[in-house]
């Protein structure tokens, strides 16, 4: 969900590096094998990627499915993808052209790739896909536009021009963020499947895909295999297999990555673990900032009566909430107070000046005191008809909200205001928050990426989810003018003007920007957080097994897969050696035992 | 006959009871349970919700049983969670017990349409998995004490509408109902006047048991997540504990063992009750 | 003749059962609020009216309730149960590629409990009053006090976490993968401690119906008669009273394989075990109706079949049931 979006971004790259690798190998780049533009020190190997569950199919564009999306990216490209640093990269295409009015975009695609299959890629592929995403109302179909798309055209096999009705400045963040890879056409587009999700497609359970790595298996619930695909456009990738094991609780993730079953942590453990996993040796924890932001929302909607309506009370209760005390408890400090009223990480659009109020318990008081909310002999303050104030907190499960509910909780309680947390499940939540705004206030955490258009969604009264139910023509309208202004240098001081008046009337409260964490095993390298501008996010097509370089000269065959790296010292019971080398080792050590008896024998 | 609730056979209960061992030990450690969650508002303990402690400290004199992960101290809110567990297990048992013994005595007496309602009403609640049924209530409804209370009631009814009809199909045989119709008593007068004090005794022994599986069906939602966050149940305390599971394991086990306790009492006593009332229905 | 009506009936009755289960967990689902179209996009941000319009159309929740409902059954009645929403492919393929992963667990463990739970419940009965007996009793007290989830949390605690004994989640290495017999001894390896969990909450309820009903057999004339004749205690035991006793163990072992399907969502959710309890917990967290409904009538069923099975064995061993029908 929301929370577990696999995106990560860094304009600020900030924070921790610790490493307490077992051993520290220099490795001789003499062993390199390159091809194409993908360095391999060494070949061979299997990645084990510790996962967050179950793909629900292998149409990574249909919905929503961020277990799938880990997966896709290494079996499926996008025209233009996102590094680690958030910038736009090529991908399938090579180079692309926009107009000044943001409404045809020209892309120049990759001639030398394949299908899995063996098939070549061209244009259609693309066409195909887009207009697939339009029809089937794809994931992406909201954030592309694709409403305003009057079509896409193959000027040749390798030109492909889509063409906008309005303009559509956001298009290639979204483009190259969620639910846009290319669909393999000669598979999908045939007249007897009824859409792209018929279960009569073979590729929905085989997926066939143009990327660095071929499927393999998928065994439900326990993992997914995948291997490399030595004709991948960027060349072979370097390890000949990539598993993603299925693990979705947190704690039992953690604890199969600390047991030394798995090479990269990619399921987030509980925040007060980071230190622990940090110090265990062969591990290295990376962290960045993410532009993913919890905040609590004031209920906007108009009815008589709300409590929420009354600016000063947002304010006042603003100034009661310790933002830092939220960020050391419920993120265990992994976390930063959130700045402004745009997340920072989209450093373009983010307007320093504009800042939410900051932790004022007594002047929280002074305004409730002032708008007449006395308090009552249990320290806790009345409304004029004598009742109790007390406020609706919605929140959706989880360890993150549900701590940072509690700590509202009891920060508004100091001021005299009682609430009542409400958890729902994601679902309830939805209908219950965003629907029937059956709230006072609300938490949740959203992606606040790629394009600060996100801000239209977010917070315009015409947005898809305006959480706060907020209505107010002058943002509306700078918002709206935003995403049709092709001027860079103009969008920003539209969206700087937008902040101002958000920090003005205050109808969100930002709580806490999101740290994002790259935890993995020292004995690989070449990860995508590694190389910002090589490689797409979640693309592993670049590691490699960097213990393996110190025993290169022992295996005389560097082709992939039948090498395998051992575990570094801390092991799980029963495992860790390589299957053949078990009884060798045991032949040896009898064949030891015995002459050491012999000889004593023969000694005495 | 042990099951009567008449007075001479009250006396004659007490003694049983007062005889039987395990009923003495559970009703002591239900004793102590109890005694601690009436009192927690008046012992000297931080209140439940505060975080002005140091986050994960093990047990240490200032803290007896540890702080939680947002620095509140365990045993303040272990104690007022035996008001919350408590208060979930009588309420939802009592209801169910209610609901239960009076559906059960309408079917076993009522041999008629109604009757015949109320039984594929309680054989339709017996093929659906209880857990199931109180998820899929909690998901969708979302959660509050009262939900929990209701759900686990609605969906914990039918064993004891079932030894309430069976215990009313063998009173209703006895002599003394045939007597009573003979000399013209209302259907509903014999039902209530002689049939179900004669009835009760098992289902109520029942519904003590049923505290305990309410408490622990309470645990399991709530480690689902399905809690009231409002208010520290056990149940819910493993819930928020469970991340910390392997660094700072008090978080979880120490309101776990609570709980355990608890429900060991709670066994001990309606196991020997039953034991005393009935004990064929005591081997099941 | 009788025998014949006395099913005829059961069937009807069971299949009413059935009928009025589903419907009430239909009702129920579908008047719930949210909406399975909001997981499509995610976060519901990147969710337009356009495809909310979409999928309403594709899942026909546009048509009335009513409707949707009589639809529902007379797909039931011809076999269909629909398609997931969240996987888009048929319901009963789902549901049954995680049925032997569950059956795994509770078979076992019940088979188990039941192996485990008469053989302590004799030996105790034998040793009445005595140490042992009371030992046993109270061990098995314990485990029939403490919740499922938490038992499991404390074994993985210990076997998991601090001795390193058993793997803590998962279903299988894939760090060496195996194959053939290797791959299922690695299978029942990470099996192990749900299936010890499992067994440990059962096995108190086999072991107290053999106990209590081994004690009463003590009282029996049979039993004073063959120790007079001075047979082995143990003989006794193993033989005679056994005999007598392994009934009520047996419909316990049949009653609780009927609800073995849906018995062990929270110990498969704390050692992550892909089963039906993860299947049915995500399916309601992300509404996928098709397979929750999926599920329910798959329970129900083989809860309905079991019991009418176990009627009708019961029913030829008793005359009197047989000609009350």
């Amino acid at each position: 969900m929301v929370k577990t979006f696999t995106l990560r971004i860094a304009v600020l790259v900030t924070v921790m590096l610790i490493t307490l690798p077992l051993f520290v190998v220099p490795y001789e780049v003499s062993a390199q094998t390159s091809t194409g533009s993908i360095t391999c020190p060494y070949k061979g190997g299997t990645l084990i990627i510790i996962h967050m569950g179950d793909p629900k199919s292998f149409n990574p564009d249909a919905k929503a499915d961020d277990p799938l999306y880990a997966i896709a990216s290494n079996i499926f490209n996008k025209l233009v993808t996102l590094d680690v640093d958030y910038n736009v990269i090529p991908d399938l295409a090579e180079s692309w052209e926009v107009s000044p009015d943001a409404k045809a975009f020209t892309f120049h695609l990759r001639k030398n790739v394949k299908w899995h299959d063996g098939t070549p890629f061209t244009c259609k592929d693309v066409k195909y896909t887009f207009e697939a995403m339009q029809k089937y109302k794809g994931v992406a179909y909201s954030n592309l536009k694709l409403d305003m798309l009057e079509g896409i055209t193959c000027r040749d096999d390798y030109t492909a021009e889509f063409r906008f009705s309005d303009s559509n400045a956001p298009f290639l963040g979204f483009l190259a963020w969620y639910g846009t890879f290319v669909l393999p056409e000669h598979l999908y587009n045939k007249t007897e499947y009824t859409d792209w999700m018929d279960p009569n497609i073979p590729a929905l359970s085989k997926p066939v895909g143009t990327g660095p790595f071929k499927f393999v298996e998928y065994v439900k619930g326990s993992h997914v295999t995948l291997e490399a695909n030595k004709d991948y456009f960027a060349g072979a990738p370097c390890i000949g297999k990539l598993v993603f094991k299925i693990i979705p609780d947190a704690v039992a993730a953690m604890q199969s990555f600390l047991a030394g079953e798995g090479d990269v942590l990619g399921v987030t453990p509980p925040l007060s673990e980071i230190p622990r996993i940090n110090s265990t040796e062969g591990v290295l924890v990376l962290a960045r900032p993410m532009p993913s932001r919890y905040f609590m929302a004031y209920n906007m909607a108009q009815e008589k009566g709300r409590i929420t309506l009354n600016k000063d009370v947002r304010f006042a209760i603003a100034y009661a909430i310790n933002r830092t005390e939220i960020v050391e408890k419920a993120f265990s400090g992994y976390g930063f107070v959130a700045k402004g009223m745009y997340v920072p990480a989209i450093a373009w659009a983010y307007n320093p000046n504009t800042q939410p109020p900051s932790y004022n318990p007594a002047k929280a008081e002074e305004i409730l005191d002032r708008l007449g909310y006395t308090k009552g002999p249990d320290g806790m303050r009345r409304l004029p008809d004598g009742r109790v104030l007390e406020l609706k907190l919605v929140i959706w499960q989880g360890a993150q909200t549900e701590a940072m509910a509690q700590i509202i909780k009891e920060n508004l309680r100091k001021i005299g205001i009682e609430v009542k947390i409400e958890v729902l499940e994601l679902g309830a939540f939805q209908e219950k928050a965003y629907k029937d705004k059956d709230f006072d206030m609300s938490i949740t955490n959203g992606f606040w990426g790629p394009d600060p258009h996100n801000m239209h969604m977010r917070f315009s009264s015409k947005g898809s989810h305006n959480l706060p139910g907020y209505v107010n023509p002058v943002t509306d309208d700078l918002l709206e003018r935003a995403a049709k202004e092709p001027d860079l240098e103009k969008r920003k001081q539209l969206y700087w003007q937008a902040q101002e008046e958000f920090a003005k009337e205050l109808p969100y409260f930002p709580l806490v920007d999101v740290v994002g964490f790259y935890i993995s095993r020292t004995d690989w390298k070449g990860f995508y957080w590694e190389l910002p501008g090589k490689v797409g996010i979640n693309v592993y097509a670049q590691v490699w097994w960097a213990k393996g370089v110190t025993t290169t000269s022992l295996q005389p065959t560097q082709t992939t897969q039948t090498t395998q790296p051992t575990q570094t010292a801390t092991t799980t019971p029963g495992g860790g050696l390589e299957q053949w080398l078990l009884p060798v080792v045991v032949v040896i050590v009898v064949l030891v035992l015995v002459a050491l008896v012999l000889t004593r024998r023969r000694g005495t | 006959m042990v099951g009567e609730l008449s007075t001479s056979g009250v006396l004659r209960s007490i003694r049983l009871i007062i005889r039987d061992k395990s009923v003495v030990i559970g009703t002591i450690m239900l004793l102590s349970i109890g005694l601690l969650a009436v009192l927690a508002p008046y012992i000297n303990i931080p209140y439940f919700n505060s975080m002005i402690f140091p986050r994960f400290s093990p047990p240490s004199p200032r803290n007896p049983l540890g702080t939680d992960h947002l620095g509140r101290d365990i045993l303040a809110r272990v104690l007022w969670g035996a008001r919350i567990s408590l208060a979930i297990g009588i309420c939802a048992a009592g209801l169910a017990s209610v609901i239960g013994i009076v559906l059960g005595s309408i079917s076993g007496y009522f041999r008629s349409k109604v009757g015949t309602v109320i039984d594929g009403l309680i054989n339709v609640f017996q093929v659906i998995p209880a857990f199931f049924l109180a998820l899929v209530l909690l998901v969708i409804f979302g959660s509050s004490v009262y939900l929990l209370m209701l759900v686990i009631a609605i969906t914990t009814w039918p064993m004891i509408a079932r030894i309430m009809r069976a215990q009313v199909l063998s009173v209703k045989e006895r002599l003394f109902v045939e007597s009573a119709k003979a000399i013209g008593c209302g259907d509903l007068h014999i039902l209530f006047k002689h049939v179900i004090p004669h009835a009760i005794p098992p289902a109520l022994a029942y519904t003590i048991l049923e505290i305990g599986a309410a408490i622990m069906m309470e645990a399991g939602l709530s480690y689902l997540g399905l809690g009231d966050p409002n208010y520290p149940s056990w149940g819910r305390m493993i819930y928020e504990g469970q991340p910390y599971i392997v660094s700072a394991p008090w978080i979880s086990l120490i309101p776990g063992a609570f709980l355990v306790y608890t429900v060991i009492g709670v066994n001990l006593v309606g196991n020997g009750l039953l034991r005393i009332v009935n004990p064929k229905l005591a081997q099941r | 003749m009788g025998l014949a009506s006395y099913v005829a009936k059961r069937v009807l009755e069971g299949f009413f059962t059935v009928i009025i289960a589903v419907s009430i967990i239909f009702f129920l689902v579908n008047l719930a609020p949210g909406n399975p179209i909001y997981f499509i996009a995610g976060d519901p941000v990147f969710l337009s009216p356009a495809v909310v319009e979409y999928y309403t159309k594709l899942w026909g929740l546009d048509k009335p309730l009513y409707e949707r409902y009589f639809i529902y059954i007379s797909n039931l009645f011809r076999g269909e149960l629909g398609n997931s929403y969240r996987f888009g492919g048929p319901v009963a393929q789902v549901i049954m590629e995680r049925i032997p992963l569950t059956l795994s667990l509770t078979i076992t463990s019940n088979i188990l409990a039941f192996i485990i739970g008469t053989f302590m419940g004799l030996r105790a009965a034998r040793s009445f009053g005595k140490g042992l007996d009371s030992a046993l009793t109270v061990t098995t007290f314990f485990f029939n006090s403490i919740p499922g989830f938490f038992l499991g949390i404390l074994l993985m605690l210990t076997f998991g976490v601090h001795l390193r004994l058993f793997p803590v989640a998962g279903l299988m290495d894939l760090r060496n993968p195996k194959t053939g017999i290797m791959l299922y001894l690695d299978i029942a390896y990470h099996a192990f401690l749900p299936v010890l969990t499992l067994t440990l909450i059962l096995l108190p309820a086999y072991f107290k119906t053999v106990r209590d009903s081994a004690v009463q057999q003590l009282g029996e004339d049979y039993v004073l008669t063959l120790r007079a004749v001075g047979m082995d205690e143990r003989r006794i035991f193993n033989k005679h009273v056994f005999r007598n006793v392994i009934l009520p163990p047996i419909t316990l072992l049949a009653i609780r394989l009927g609800f073995s399907l849906a018995g062990a969502a929270l110990i498969e959710n704390v050692f992550g075990w892909p089963g039906m309890g993860r299947l049915l917990l995500d399916s309601i967290r992300e509404r996928d109706y098709p397979v929750l409904m999926g599920i329910y009538f798959t329970i129900v069923v083989t809860i309905v079949v079991i019991s009418i099975i176990l009627d009708l064995i019961y029913g030829i061993l008793d005359p009197r049931i047989k000609s009350r029908g």
